[in-house]
């Protein structure tokens, strides 16, 4: 199964991405509000392996992404790529570092410049880096750079406007490919495409990446998707990885009551299994990033909650083989904390009951 | 343009009552490029408590089509032809009402009241600077002519129905104070408020996250138990599709190209581009690193057709030779089962297998 782990590529610890919001209240020594978009995460990619990362919208599956590649400044953590820490990287370094790291986003219809053509789009990594020699080699380069993704070359002088969706996405693909990169994040790659177009840019992806021995951190709401690609899933929920595993591991036995939950939600394409499986039910709304549970922040939605569920910051703890999970009924391992009402965290002094 | 009867055998979940029949409908736009044909003669029946699932990509007419039915389209520059009769008590004295021969003016009586829509955003499709209490109680004061209060007093009923809590303190909230699934709830009791025969629900849970839209796909399904209204169901997901759909119409390039119940479109598709499209979907838990099965280039534009089938050009089988030439009707293959092609996928068509597999691998499981 995922017997494609090489050596660590990227590795996060303990990374933590919060927003400042609002302004602090006068007359009160609290702390300027953040969002805490990612709050402790802490992950591996190999060489030439590809993770998933699936969660809802605003669980900072995109944060996590964006810091990986230091797009966005972590407030803490480390990232490391290659050994290195990307976060303490000058800017210098930081430039070398993104030739080997990039990025191919959701939107192809706003990631192109529309007064660029697509194959100056994909000629500007080039140049940045330095990495053609001569206006002739250049255009061959690109002009490779396009048919790898499959896309004619003589579409090289053609604006976005006339391209699909899903032409789009190829061109997008084949900028963050122009640097011969080890690593892509792949933020909701597909999500944009029509059905019968999502295959062909999966197909290609997973061809690039046997090709290329690529390393990929595929971001994506869509589980079934980011199934078939990814041989390890992880499972974001509120700024925390709950659950990481074999991505075939995680589809036949999730251990987490939200991948659970998760899992038994996404509808399956056969009636049948409608029909006849069973929902974990999730009860009201993601809490916000900005007020979250004490100890364990699924707490406030799980059904299974228990009585040291608000009391201790639950870890990842080994569940299987390849296979961790944020869960106390595996065993109370984590941090003890001060419980707290959800709904008021500021209320100070309030003794654990029972 | 077919004229064969359709969909006129019972389904399971509804009772035979016909509420809304539909018969060479169509739709085009007057364009730089030309006329754009985006519906190009859509039938189909629709029973009480029924719900028929309109499936298909982007341009393929689906949501369209269903604006034409209460003329919500811009016209000029479009146009839309065709009949759309609307059965029900009282309508019509029993004949019914052909909500396409209405004037603009008889028609604002039927939108709303008898057909309920509910889109895809609810940030668009609530008005910011109203209170929902205002959008909730609209519909009714006017197309029922209840006074405020007892306008007020259903709408608390109607949000408590769709499951918000606290529902009398929330009348007098903004949309931007509820969350995406929240406020797409208050959509969908917008769309009941007036008890329509008939609910269009285009993409609606699209813009919401799985657990949310588990939540919204199970509420719709009670509340149509409870009320009985026939509900068509447009998306893009078969997934969606496959739990809630009693009967399945897939369009492509402005036509139904296969027309089915659920169970029969799933595991015994026949039409070239139904079967790859199934064949193209991953499924959770099977055939991972695997390539998946896809369909080679793109929807043709609603301006240039191509000439006879007009999925011919994607098509990988191309069986007949009027493939190229001539446009395939509508046939009926099996009960209730119609296709859109000169011939059929055969079984031992290399794209049957993914689509056997998960059915079979469905039956394994439970």
């Amino acid at each position: 199964m995922s017997d494609r782990h090489g050596d660590p590529l990227l590795e996060v610890e303990d990374l933590h991405v919060h927003f400042p919001v609002g302004t602090s209240l006068p007359f009160r020594r609290s702390e300027r509000p953040v969002v805490r978009a990612v709050d402790g995460v802490g992950l591996t990619i190999h060489r030439g392996e590809t993770l998933g990362l699936v969660g809802e919208s605003g669980c900072g599956k995109s944060t996590l992404g964006l810091a990986a590649l230091r797009l966005v400044e972590p407030t803490s953590g480390v990232v490391r790529f290659d050994g290195q820490d990307v976060t303490a990287m000058s800017q210098k370094d930081l430039r070398r570092f993104r030739r080997r790291a990039g990025m191919v986003f959701q939107d192809p219809y706003a990631s192109l410049d529309p007064r660029i053509a697509v194959g100056e789009a994909i000629g500007e990594a080039l140049d940045i880096h330095d990495l053609h020699q001569g206006e002739e080699a250049r255009r061959g380069r690109i002009a490779e750079l396009l048919e790898r993704v499959g896309l004619h070359p003589r579409v090289i002088d053609r604006y976005p406007h006339e391209f699909s969706g899903g032409q789009r996405q190829r061109v997008g693909i084949a900028r963050a490919l122009a640097v011969e990169p080890d690593f892509l994040v792949l933020d909701e790659p597909i999500a944009a495409l029509d059905v019968s177009i999502q295959a062909q840019v999966m197909n290609l992806l997973g061809d690039l990446q046997d090709e290329l021995g690529l390393a990929f951190l595929f971001i994506a709401h869509d589980l079934a998707a980011v199934q078939h690609l990814a041989d390890r899933t992880a499972v974001m929920y509120l700024g925390r990885v709950v659950e990481v595993a074999d991505s075939q591991q995680l589809a036949r036995d999730p251990q987490h009551p939200y991948s659970q939950a998760l899992l038994s939600a996404i509808p399956v394409p056969d009636p049948v299994r409608e029909r006849t499986r069973e929902r974990v039910r999730l009860e009201g709304d993601v809490p916000s990033p900005r007020d979250v549970p004490s100890g364990c922040r699924f707490r406030t939605r799980c059904p299974e909650v228990f009585d040291a569920c608000d009391r201790i910051d639950p870890h990842l703890q080994r569940v299987g083989d390849d296979h961790v999970a944020a869960c106390l009924l595996h065993g109370e391992v984590g941090e003890p904390v001060t419980p707290s009402e959800h709904a008021d965290a500021d209320e100070p002094g309030r003794t654990r009951s029972g | 343009m077919s004229a064969a009867p359709t969909g006129s055998t019972p389904v399971p979940g509804a009772d035979g009552t016909r509420v809304l029949s539909v018969r060479d409908l169509e739709v085009s736009f007057a364009t730089k490029r030309g006329r754009a044909h985006v519906v190009r003669g859509l039938d189909f029946d629709l029973h009480r408590g029924e719900t028929l699932a309109i499936v298909g990509e982007s341009g393929s007419g689906k949501s369209v089509s269903t604006l034409a039915l209460t003329k919500l389209l811009p016209i000029p520059p479009g146009r839309i032809d065709g009949s759309a009769r609307l059965t029900g008590e009282g309508l019509g004295g029993g004949e019914g009402v052909d909500l396409l021969a209405l004037s603009e003016r008889d028609l604002t009586g039927y939108r709303g009241r008898h057909v309920g829509y509910v889109f895809q955003d609810p940030m668009t499709s609530l008005n910011p600077v109203h209170t929902i209490g205002r959008q909730l109680t609209e519909g009714m004061r006017h197309h029922l002519s209840l006074s405020e209060r007892d306008a007020r007093d259903r709408a608390v009923e109607l949000l408590e129905q769709v499951g918000i809590p606290g529902a009398a303190e929330r009348l007098d909230d903004y949309p931007h104070q509820f969350s995406g699934g929240m406020r797409q709830r208050v959509v969908i009791a917008i769309g009941l408020s007036c008890d329509p025969e008939v609910l269009i629900a285009d993409e609606a849970t699209t813009a919401l996250d799985v657990t949310t839209q588990a939540q919204i796909t199970e509420l719709v399904g009670s509340l149509q138990e409870e009320l009985g209204m026939a509900v068509v169901w447009i998306t893009h997901d078969l997934g969606v599709v496959a739990g809630i759909a009693d009967r399945i119409a897939v369009m492509y390039a402005g036509e139904v190209v296969e027309e089915a119940d659920a169970d029969t479109l799933f595991a015994d598709p026949r039409h070239p581009y139904t079967v790859g499209l199934l064949a193209s979907l991953p499924i959770v838990g099977e055939g991972a690193g695997q390539h998946l099965a896809s369909i080679a280039g793109l929807p043709p534009g609603p301006t240039d057709l191509p000439p006879g089938c007009a999925f011919h050009p994607r098509c990988g089988l191309r069986l007949d030779p009027r493939c190229e030439t001539e446009r395939p009707p509508l046939r009926e293959v099996g009960p209730g089962h119609r296709v859109r092609s000169f011939y059929e996928v055969p079984d031992d068509d290399p794209h049957r297998e993914p689509v056997r597999a998960r059915v079979t691998g469905g039956e394994g499981e439970a």
